[in-house]
């Protein structure tokens, strides 16, 4: 048997980022860090150094011509992980402008070398290699001397030991440039502008030896610096066999709800709640919340109304203040569902809740920066799943437009990834606006086929009877039945 | 940040110390030694030309209260090269020549510092202060 050699990953530091490279960066690789200008290269290098550089094993830092050293020192120290007291013992950076303005690349490479031995890195950042090689007075073709210089830059620096990054301006994602080919690994990050909203996104467009998840990922730099949002990790479910025994079942907080629904809804479902504006789907979704604390059930949500403070029930905020139920409600302009779940996910840890809320899913559709909009069913089928696999039990509210023509249930078609569904509709009784409650769906489960009238007062949700002497409710203005004959 | 503010004020006791008394020969060399000494603990860093202009931007303001440093400016991007000063001090008398180090000096701290915070200048140049003081061991500043 052969035995296989190990590359050993480094923790970036960077939250969110290993996920996403696959375990980490591997040890003597070489990796190019390439975007259009103020895309957040320089940071994301520094943020990196700082946490993976020690006295034992420092990092050197050469700076080439564009941004003045002075400048990156200036504002990357804003950055909560710029530590003045690395620098000199675990961190040097080292100037390479006057090599570069003579225009020759061999003193360039020489004077690397002769820093990379003097100092024995582990970590080396050439910022910005291009410039290198724009400077360069070779003659020839410009691309054949950058693919050149990386080339014998990599060769040297592999066996040296030293896991390299060379940061790079690249304006054109699909830029076939030979550099792409001989580095180990390439992250590249970008921007995207939608009318006045602005998201920024990473993508490890290769890595040599793992597994990278694929994709855009959103990132953001706050005072922490970076924050990559990678998706949630999708548990690979294994076929168990159900559980003996009936699905334990949680109670609603409306009683005579939890009879409709076959004893409450089951766990680990998630239950779509559909209705027109002010029909009580944030009351049923606080009740459900209370009844999770009620029973010892910590719970979490997300809120997405416009005044959060106005529109909470008194009884959520309680539950929100005292610790029992978990808030999520970012506000942030460039907001993703992947963050959305992320945070999610870390409250419900936090608490140990079993009950979420998503309040709703109207609001969240509008709180999403719009660039992730047109995806937004797919998003939501892995906030969905992620949400499963967390083994919480889940609701959702969902605005609906009341079309007396048809029985919607949601906007975004998402009835198919719930597993429960109760519709809210209004109806005109005497001239009078009267309320009625139906459960559509139950998987797996019996549940009433009746549609109940309900009120809501002080105590919150009230289910009465069925209307059983009118007729045409769905329609909106039904009728009183007349007695056969 | 007191521990900032106290490593500044020791630094800036340095300087006084360092460019205070006679200004004789002796003193001039410590001067023009201790911005030889800035410029390579600084050059590695933020390269030749930008110590060089940190320098000519100190000259400048410095000027102000020093009028004859203004002929030392040279905007040629270069390295720094303190052989200039050197010959414009010896020009003078001794107690202009030594504030006018002094205050050099201290100009040249207060713009980096304006531009990367006491804490980093104070990383950058503690191997200046340390390795050129002679002068008297710092105080603090009394409460």
């Amino acid at each position: 048997m052969i035995a296989r050699m190990t590359i050993n990953r480094l923790a970036t530091g960077v939250p969110g980022l290993d996920e996403v490279l696959g375990g980490g960066l591997p040890e003597y690789s070489f990796n190019l860090i390439a975007g259009p200008p103020g895309c957040g290269k320089t940071t994301l290098a520094h943020q990196m150094m700082f946490s993976l550089a020690t006295p034992e094993r420092p990092a050197v830092y050469f700076t080439v011509l564009g941004e003045p050293p002075l400048k990156m020192l200036r504002y990357q120290q804003q950055f909560e992980f710029f530590d003045s007291e690395a620098l000199s013992q675990s961190i040097h950076f080292v100037n390479l402008g006057d090599e570069t303005l003579a225009g020759d690349l061999g003193q360039v490479l020489k004077r690397i070398a002769a820093e990379v031995q003097a100092r024995s890195p582990a970590l080396v950042f050439v910022d910005s290699f291009r410039s290198v090689v724009m400077a360069s007075r070779a003659k020839g073709d410009p691309q054949h001397n950058l693919q050149q210089f990386v080339q014998q830059l990599g060769v040297l620096m592999t066996t040296w030991q030293a896991t390299t990054f060379l940061i790079g301006e690249f304006l054109a994602e699909d830029d076939t440039n030979p550099v792409f080919t001989v580095s180990d690994g390439l992250i590249w990050l970008g921007q995207s502008v939608q009318r006045n909203s602005m998201v920024r996104k990473l993508e490890v467009k290769k890595m040599r030896g793992q597994p990278t998840l694929p994709g855009l990922h959103t990132f953001r730099i706050g005072s922490s610096g970076i924050e990559v949002f990678a998706p949630a990790r999708l548990a690979v479910t294994t076929l168990k066999p159900p559980a003996p025994g009936p699905v334990p079942r949680l109670l609603t907080g409306v009683p005579r709800l939890d009879e409709m629904m076959g004893g409450g809804l089951p766990r680990g479902y998630s239950l779509l709640v559909a209705g027109p504006s002010g029909s009580g789907k944030s009351i049923l979704a606080a009740a459900f919340l209370a009844e999770g604390v009620r029973c010892g059930e910590a719970g979490v949500i997300a809120a997405f109304e416009q005044r959060p403070n106005r529109s909470r029930s008194p009884m959520l905020a309680e539950l929100i203040t005292t610790g029992h139920v978990g808030l999520v409600d970012s506000r942030a302009p460039d907001l993703s569902i992947d963050e959305i779940v992320l945070l999610l996910l870390k409250e419900i840890r936090r608490l140990d809740a079993r009950r979420v809320v998503i309040d709703s899913l109207s609001g969240f559709e509008l709180a999403i920066a719009p660039t992730f909009r047109d995806d937004f069913r797919e998003s939501l089928a892995r906030l969905v799943t992620a949400l499963a696999d967390a083994g919480v039990t889940v609701l959702m509210t969902s605005e609906l437009e009341d079309r007396y023509s048809d029985l919607r249930f949601s906007p975004y078609g998402t009835a198919f990834l719930t597993d429960a569904i109760i519709v809210q509709r209004y109806i005109e009784v005497d001239s009078r606006l009267r309320r009625l409650m139906a459960v559509v769906k139950v998987r797996a489960s019996a549940h009433s086929n009746e549609l109940r009238e309900f009120t809501i007062d002080d105590q919150g949700i009230r289910i009465g009877e069925m209307l059983a002497d009118q007729e045409g409710l769905l329609g909106g203005r039904p009728t009183r039945r007349h007695a056969s004959p | 940040m007191p521990s900032n503010d106290r490593d500044n004020g020791r630094n800036a006791d340095a300087v006084k110390n360092r460019a205070a008394g006679d200004a004789d020969q002796t003193e001039i060399d410590k001067i023009c030694a201790t911005l030889l000494a800035i410029d390579a603990s600084l050059s590695p860093i933020i390269g030749a030309r930008g110590v060089n202009a940190l320098y000519q931007r100190s000259l400048h303001v410095t000027a102000d209260t020093h009028a004859w440093l203004a002929a030392l400016r040279d905007d040629e991007p270069k390295a720094l090269d303190v052989s200039s000063l050197k010959l414009a001090f010896a020009g003078q008398s001794a107690a202009d020549a030594t504030a006018a180090g002094d205050a050099l000096l201290r100009n040249f701290q207060q713009l980096l510092t304006s531009l990367i915070g006491p804490s980093l200048s104070e990383r950058l140049l503690r191997s200046v202060w340390t390795d050129t003081s002679s002068g008297p061991a710092a105080q603090d500043t009394p409460p």
